[in-house]
């Protein structure tokens, strides 16, 4: 197969694609707006500031443009962009991961590879009923983002029980 | 059964706890000493005397902490369990299944050389820290335990060992010894085909650690020594060593130039410390011209370099890889001797590096990706420092034949053409950029058409030398930028692989390969492979799913 001229070609979706929670973009929105909180305030205190001290204007003007641009970012740009760039599968002997959206990235990591399954939940996510799911090998920590509580569980004990059958000592 | 207490290390390990906290606190002591003492007012007398009661005070509780942390520090072997009792303020019970331990490591620093003492370091499957370091036992002590955790051969408990609670130790009921017994010599045939029989004596003269460094003369051609005098019960089946002249070479341009800067600096610092009126930063800063900049500067790198040789030099020095059982034991140092163990079963992948002044003499190194290994960079991953690049294949095969390849016989594929662009085109352009700008403001920037230069030239080999080879059991990626380095990976040994495209390769359809392994650490050891056709890319990680699971 050397030297064979290959088409070009964009990475494929996994055969069999799974997308994460609608509700992630939810979440996502919601920490984008709570975090997209802290430019504009400051932007309010330095417009206070610099009408107290006769500080130049443009200060608090940059301050609030970028907290403003920030916050429609991370509330209305960002949230779908992630969420469309993700995909992933759960097979038998494998778990097939694509995401990101400049660099796309996929990952196959074998059922047998998997040490520790692990489900997390902040604070938004528990509103929103979602989890994430982690796995850890001997060569790094995983991560599907976004599943609803009750799949999240379930892929968790798939995970955790697919890789008990197929585990071997490293 | 009364309590056995377990045996003290030797009371050289007090000192050494000692003497590396005075080591530690030297520096904060100095500065007590140094910051008022001499600088301005002279030395007013009274405060002299409170600094000399500080430093005394420091000193001596210092001794008496390393004292007690030896009084404290007790370890025994029973029931299969290594079991080690610590600590002076917080005590700390440990205990380790002697069939968990996956290496025990040996080091003599120069104090311990004096004192005919070695260091044992203790590590078991996780972690990146040896779970146990007994600092300074005797050598003999050191073999017995090298017996009875390493071959889990039949352990008596200690018979010469230099602290003693002989009649204690005869209190274990026979039972439990029996049983023992037993348990010890399967697992010691399991794994030493040769070590069964009747129970080794524990102490065997010059076992272990000195079985190992008595075939230092043998050639670098791995034949299985002869004669090599009383090694211990399981001779190395196949030894290689270090010959004098390669480790001169290894020592020229193996040594760490950054290294040896920093050693410098730290001794310039050191200087500076004890003899504040020198003042050897200012001196150095008073200088000025270029021209006095440039000689200083080079002075600097060639002291540099003498001390990163010199240091490479100890380091390499009798350097001895050998394998017995499924074991790798590394063997080197002059001043400070050490002994790394590595199981063979262990090394996920090895890493043949080649310099680039390495080249024209065909020389290479090589490491391996060991699990659980490589927190001191280059040092127990090391498996040779220098070698023939034409022997590595033999050498491998003696040593772990699971990563013998000639990669000449597996089916290469180099990069297609159009990879050539990503390799080449970003740095160097990236370089022009940085030079255009800066030659606006000085002449200086004009420097960087030939630094662009050497980027494009360098990029350009990195193109041309990175390929891949595969079958089914294995991958070889060479990838080359000043160190030309080919990994050769086991699929089976893979954790997972990922394939990654940037935009700019998604127009040329081709993608970047990452083979993830496990290694030092928690996050693993990856090795990249850029340019590849994106489909051979998606090809060889669809093959990673479902094989690499029924292997093995």
């Amino acid at each position: 197969m050397t030297n064979v001229k290959e088409v070009s070609g964009v990475m494929p979706h996994s055969k069999s694609m799974q997308v994460l929670d609608e509700r992630m973009l939810q979440v996502w929105r919601m920490t984008g707006l709570m975090t997209g909180f802290i430019l504009p305030v400051c932007a309010i205190l330095l417009a206070i500031a610099s009408w107290k001290w006769d500080w130049p204007w443009w200060i608090p003007a940059a301050v609030a443009v970028t907290g403003a641009v920030e916050l429609w970012l991370s509330v209305f740009v960002i949230p779908p962009i992630v969420w469309r760039s993700w995909s992933f599968d759960i097979r038998e002997e494998e778990i097939d991961l694509r995401h990101g959206f400049f660099t796309v990235k996929r990952t196959l990591i074998p059922m047998v590879r998997i040490q520790h399954v692990d489900m997390q939940q902040g604070p938004v996510m528990r509103k929103y009923r979602v989890a994430s799911i982690t796995f850890s090998t001997a060569a790094g920590v995983h991560e599907i983002p976004g599943l609803d509580l009750d799949t999240a569980e379930a892929v968790r004990n798939r995970i955790a029980e697919l890789a008990r059958l197929a585990h071997e000592d490293i | 059964m009364k309590t056995y207490k377990g045996t003290r290390l030797h009371i050289a390990a007090a000192l050494m706890t000692s003497l590396k906290l005075v080591k530690e606190l030297l520096i904060p002591l100095l500065v007590i000493f140094v910051t008022h003492g001499f600088s301005r007012s002279g030395m007013d007398s009274r405060s002299f005397y409170w600094r000399l009661a500080i430093g005394a005070a420091v000193v001596g509780g210092s001794f008496l902490w390393g004292f007690l942390s030896w009084a404290r520090f007790r370890y025994k072997l029973e029931d299969g369990q290594l079991m080690v009792d610590e600590g002076v303020i917080f005590k700390k019970k440990l205990s380790i299944p002697v069939t968990r331990i996956q290496t025990v490591d040996f080091s003599e620093g120069l104090l311990h050389r004096m004192l005919g003492l070695v260091k044992v370091q203790i590590q078991t499957a996780g972690g990146s820290k040896p779970e146990a370091v007994l600092s300074a036992v005797t050598r003999a002590e050191a073999a017995r335990l090298e017996e009875c955790l390493r071959h889990k051969a039949e352990c008596a408990p200690e018979q010469n060992a230099h602290v003693k609670e002989a009649a204690e130790v005869e209190e274990i009921p026979a039972g439990v010894e029996q049983e023992w017994n037993s348990a010890g010599e399967q697992t010691a045939d399991a794994s030493h085909p040769t070590a069964s029989g009747p129970a080794m004596p524990a102490v065997s003269g010059s076992s272990g650690l000195y079985g190992a460094s008595t075939v230092v003369g043998a050639e670098l051609s791995g034949q299985t020594p002869q004669d090599v005098g009383p090694v211990g019960p399981v001779p190395p089946e196949v030894s290689y060593s270090l010959p004098v002249r390669l480790l001169f070479l290894a020592g020229l341009t193996a040594g760490n130039l950054g290294v040896g800067i920093s050693l410098l600096f730290a001794l310039l610092s050191q200087a500076d410390d004890f003899f504040p009126s020198l003042q050897i930063f200012r001196l150095l800063s008073d200088f000025s011209g270029v021209r006095a900049i440039l000689v200083l500067g080079s002075i600097v790198v060639f002291l540099a370099w003498l001390l990163a040789v010199a240091s490479s030099v100890l380091r390499f020095a009798g350097f001895v890889v050998s394998k017995r059982g499924g074991e790798l034991y590394i063997t080197r140092g002059l001043l400070e001797r050490s002994k790394v163990t590595l199981p063979i079963r262990r090394i996920q992948a090895v890493r043949i590096t080649q310099e680039l002044v390495w080249k024209p003499f065909g020389l290479g190194a090589v490491h391996v990706v060991c699990a659980g290994y490589g927190t001191e960079k280059g040092e127990s991953t090391l498996l040779f420092p220098l070698m023939p690049m034409s022997q590595i294949g033999e050498f491998l095969g003696a040593l772990c034949p699971e990563f013998a390849v000639d990669p000449d016989q597996l089916p290469i594929e180099a990069l297609p053409s159009r990879a050539k662009w990503s390799y080449v085109l970003p740095v160097p352009l990236t370089l022009m950029a940085i030079t255009a700008i800066t030659s606006l403001f000085t002449a200086w920037g004009l420097w960087g058409i030939p630094v662009t230069a050497a980027g494009v030239l360098l990029n350009w080999r990195s193109y041309r030398r990175a390929s891949i080879a595969r079958d089914d059991s294995m991958l070889v990626l060479r990838s080359a930028f000043l160190t030309e380095t080919v990994a050769v990976i086991p699929r089976k040994r893979i954790q997972y692989l990922s394939v990654l495209q940037s935009p700019f390769q998604r127009r040329s359809g081709l993608a970047t390969m990452k083979a993830s392994l496990a290694g030092a650490g928690v996050n693993g050891t990856h090795f990249r492979l850029k340019g590849l056709y994106l489909t051979h890319a998606l090809e060889i990680l669809e093959q990673s799913g479902g094989q690499s699971v029924t292997q093995t």
